[in-house]
């Protein structure tokens, strides 16, 4: 039965009809200046229970429109750079005084993994900004943030873990991650 | 097409653009994209792995270059565009340290000596997005924006010192 929903789920999902409506940021400019905030939110994308407060200002003159849910599966995209996990991540160079890669290492994972943990990151990334499983973090003219939770194996044992990771919501429906590990 | 092709962009494209990668830079693909026919380019800078774009480019975009990459052209294309480049001032995963007190980073939680990593390209008016972290499994303190007058490189940073700042700050 439960494999039955799933796959109804699914199903609605790649139909377009589930509930959660994607809508898109439009800035429309009307007086002489822009609000530096709109402009960067312009063209990105965001579920419409989870986007940021419209109308943004006093005056603001911004909207939203629907996109379908076929457009956010087929053109979302995550990416992030590899920089972030080695050295920053793994502390290669003990650079980074955090102890983060006591926690990876302690669930099994070396800096070798750092590949695998960035095509994994981005993969849930993108997979749970699609399903509209963020939050939304701090927004000001240089962007919205927002954070993701990701699971990963645990290698030494059975079982799962899971944390945050911070991303950045950039036009046409890309996420940039900002740190690949923002709190448990 | 494979994993680790040398590769061309043979395309000035707007949405290529945005992110830094133009017409003639040069890279290697990393894997290909799930949802569309493209492949994850890195475009190495010299000397660095640091400061690299990576950006998804469609197959049909790409050349294979036979004769391997030469990073030194994707630093000259960045330049002609204006872009940041690493050694030009701060990059993108230098260690910083906040050395003024102000009220915008305050109510992020973010005091003077705190310490932090860079962990987006510069958005071109001084400002760089920060992440400064606390140790182990505890959240981060922030991540946001703050002016390069504000900060300074420093070598190592410690996210115990931020713990003891947010403390004292009673955050």
């Amino acid at each position: 039965m439960k494999k039955i929903k799933e796959f109804m789920t699914a199903l609605k999902k790649a139909a377009g009809l589930t509930g959660t409506k994607w809508v898109v940021w439009e800035h429309i400019q009307v007086g002489k200046s822009h609000c530096e905030t709109c402009l960067k939110l312009n063209k990105c994308w965001f579920i419409e229970e989870k986007k940021p407060k419209l109308p943004q200002h006093f005056l603001c003159h911004c909207t939203t429109k629907p996109i379908s849910y076929t457009d956010v599966v087929n053109f979302a995209t995550s990416n992030s750079d590899s920089s972030k996990f080695d050295p920053y991540l793994f502390n290669r160079g003990m650079a980074y005084s955090h102890n983060k890669q006591k926690l990876f290492e302690s669930w099994g994972y070396t800096i070798d993994d750092a590949d695998w943990l960035q095509k994994t990151i981005e993969e849930q990334g993108v997979e749970k900004y699609i399903n509209g499983d963020y939050d939304l973090g701090l927004l000001n003219k240089y962007g919205q943030r927002i954070n993701i939770r990701v699971e990963i194996p645990r290698k030494d044992k059975e079982g799962t873990v899971s944390f945050l990771t911070g991303w950045m919501v950039c036009p046409n429906g890309r996420i940039q991650l900002n740190t690949p590990y923002g709190g448990k | 097409m494979k994993e680790m092709d040398c590769v061309e962009v043979t395309v000035e494209k707007e949405e290529y653009a945005r992110y830094g990668v133009h017409k003639g830079m040069q890279g290697k693909t990393h894997y290909k994209a799930s949802n569309a026919d493209r492949w994850y380019v890195r475009f190495p800078n010299c000397n660095s792995k640091l400061n690299e774009i990576r950006e998804s480019i469609y197959a049909k975009d790409l050349k294979l270059l036979p004769d391997g990459i030469n990073p030194k052209i994707n630093e000259e294309i960045r330049r002609k565009f204006g872009e940041f480049i690493v050694g030009d001032g701060f990059c993108e995963m230098d260690c910083i340290e906040v050395i003024v007190e102000k009220e915008k980073y305050a109510k992020e939680g973010v005091h003077k000596g705190m310490q932090g990593w860079i962990c987006q390209n510069g958005y071109g008016d001084g400002y760089w997005e920060v992440n400064l972290p606390q140790c182990y499994d505890k959240p981060d303190i922030a991540t946001l924006a703050i002016h390069e007058d504000d900060m300074i490189q420093i070598p190592v940073m410690h996210a115990k010192i931020n713990e003891e700042i947010k403390k004292k700050f009673g955050d």
